[in-house]
């Protein structure tokens, strides 16, 4: 009886968290959010992979370029730091400003484009280079219907 | 006009050659486009709502008007009454 209520009393206090709600609300009904979601884990890991072991962005062709041209660090730290800007915009319990949400999506999206771009430098396409494409496309276009209300 | 296929071609290739600008032109134009709309759409939702507020205040001096006549009415019919009795 004890141990039920606590589970019961935990769960219940751990849902009314702004950002865990938020998260619920995300993935059943807001499938745009759920995007940046996913983009911002995405950028945010591999800003991660690439500060932890940067040996991986000097083999892989995709950031061939991009270490070449910034260097392998800068290039972890924009991601990194884009990742874990929209991941905050994302989460955030209260719908953040029109301008941070718009400019959060953008730099998100310049990210994804600037990989989709370096990769499709070389030919043949890989399926990374279209992947990125493809996600840098959608990205794009939640630039264009970012809403002034809402998320 | 011999050195204006080599100039396109050389912006072309300029422009391909560094991605990172062509994304950067991409997602500003995007993000500009979408500022100015939003501009825009606010100052046209102002110009609609002071319609909205004239909309409404011509509705209560209608009703206004017609709660007046009504009253009007009703002070006659029952000065009428008072007259039959």
């Amino acid at each position: 009886m004890g141990r039920r209520w606590i589970n019961n009393g935990f769960r219940e206090s751990f849902a009314k968290i702004g950002t865990i709600h938020r998260l619920r609300s995300i993935m059943s009904a807001a499938p745009w959010s759920n995007h940046d979601l996913l983009v911002s884990f995405i950028l945010l890991f591999i800003g991660l992979a690439l500060l932890i072991d940067p040996a991986v962005g000097l083999l892989l062709r995709s950031y061939a370029y991009l270490n070449q041209r910034w260097g392998v660090y800068n290039v972890a730290l924009l991601f990194a730091g884009v990742g874990a800007l929209s991941l905050c915009v994302t989460l955030w319990c209260v719908s953040p400003p029109f301008w941070l949400r718009l400019l959060s999506r953008m730099a998100s999206a310049f990210c994804l484009l600037l990989l989709a771009f370096s990769t499709a430098m070389f030919s043949p396409w890989t399926p990374a280079s279209i992947t990125y494409s493809l996600i840098g496309l959608w990205s794009f276009w939640g630039i264009l219907r970012t809403n002034p209300s809402g998320r | 006009m011999a050195d204006e296929p080599t100039k396109w071609h050389d912006l072309l290739v300029a422009v391909l050659d560094h991605p990172e600008k062509l994304a950067l032109g991409f997602v500003l134009l995007a993000g500009f486009w979408r500022w100015i709309r939003e501009l825009f759409h606010e100052s046209k939702e102002d110009s609609q709502h002071e319609t909205f507020v004239d909309s409404l205040l011509r509705r209560l001096k209608e009703s206004e008007q017609e709660n007046k006549e009504l009253r009007d009415e009703l002070r006659k019919r029952v000065k009428e009454d008072h007259h039959d009795q």
